[in-house]
C-alpha cells in the first residue's frame, strides 16, 4: 500500500526547516529507518537551497514540491520545481581523494544526494525540473 | 545546534557539536568553530556523537577547519559521529580524519602525529 506526504515550499531559506521537521516527522512515525530520513533531509536541505539561490531569473515567489512516498519497502522522493532547467545529473563528480589542502571544498550536495541514494533520476517536464531519488529502506 | 568547547589536560581543544549542521546550524556556530582553529599546530577533537545530520554546507564547514588546523601544522580529528554522519563524511572524502572510542584514546593519536 502507498502512502504520500506532499509539501509544498516556498522559495525561501526560512522555509526549509519546517519542511524538514515535517518529512522527519512523517517518517519516523512510520518506522523509516535513519537513513532514509537523513536522505530526505539531505534533499530538501540541498535542492530547496540550489533552488533558491540559482535557479529563478525573477524575485517573484515561487513554489517548489516535494513528494515523500512509501511503497514496496522504498522511499520515493520527488522535487519539482518550476525554475531554470537543470540537471543535477550532469554535474560534475568532485574528486575526493585529493590531498586534504586539494579537497574541494563546494559542490558536495549533489555528489551527497547521489551516492546516499541508490537511483537518482530527473525528467524536464513542462517547464519544470522533476527530480526522483530511490532509497530502498532495507539499505 | 550548540556549541561547547573545553580543553583537556593535555592541551587539546574539545568542540561538541550537538544538533543539526544545516543552514541554520552552520550559521549559528561557524564564527566559534573556526576560532578554535587558530594558533600555532592546533589540536583540536570535533566531538560529533550527537552531531544529527550534516548538510555540503556543514562539510564545508567541517572541512574548511580542517585545512586551517593543516595549513597550521596542527591536526583536527572528527570524533564518534554516528553512523548516517560517518556515511556522509566517508562520501565527502572526510573519512581519514575521523576517529572512533574515548577522547582520551583519540588525544594521544593527536598528539603522537605531531612527532
Amino acid at each position: 500500500m502507498e502512502d504520500q506526504l506532499t509539501l509544498r515550499v516556498k522559495n525561501a531559506l526560512t522555509e526549509i526547516p519546517a519542511a524538514n521537521e515535517t518529512a522527519s516527522r512523517w517518517l519516523q512515525e512510520r518506522n523509516v529507518p535513519p537513513a532514509a530520513d537523513y536522505l530526505a533531509n539531505l534533499a530538501i536541505e540541498e535542492l530547496v537551497t540550489n533552488c533558491i539561490k540559482y535557479a529563478y531569473d525573477d524575485a517573484k515567489q515561487h513554489v517548489i514540491e516535494i513528494e515523500l512516498k512509501l511503497s514496496a519497502g522504498e522511499l520515493v522522493l520527488t522535487v519539482t520545481d518550476d525554475g531554470r532547467p537543470f540537471n543535477p545529473l550532469e554535474a560534475p563528480k568532485p574528486d575526493t581523494s585529493l590531498p586534504v589542502e586539494d579537497l574541494p571544498i563546494g559542490g558536495l550536495g549533489i555528489h551527497l544526494l547521489r551516492r546516499m541514494s541508490d537511483r537518482m533520476e530527473y525528467v524536464r517536464l513542462e517547464q519544470k525540473n522533476q527530480l526522483t531519488l530511490r532509497k530502498l529502506l532495507d539499505s | 545546534m550548540k556549541l561547547e568547547s573545553n580543553e583537556l589536560p593535555n592541551g587539546i581543544c574539545l568542540i561538541k557539536l550537538d544538533g543539526n549542521l544545516d543552514l541554520a546550524g552552520v550559521a549559528a556556530v561557524e564564527t566559534s568553530y573556526y576560532a578554535f582553529c587558530g594558533g600555532n599546530s592546533p589540536r583540536v577533537l570535533v566531538d560529533l556523537s550527537t552531531t544529527r545530520f550534516v548538510a555540503s554546507l556543514g562539510i564545508r564547514m567541517l572541512l574548511q577547519a580542517i585545512k586551517t588546523v593543516s595549513a597550521r601544522r596542527g591536526r583536527l580529528l572528527l570524533l564518534n559521529p554516528t553512523p548516517v554522519v560517518a556515511s556522509a563524511l566517508e562520501i565527502s572524502g572526510l573519512s581519514r580524519f575521523v576517529a572512533y572510542g574515548s577522547e582520551a584514546e583519540a588525544g594521544n593519536t593527536l598528539l603522537q602525529s605531531g612527532k
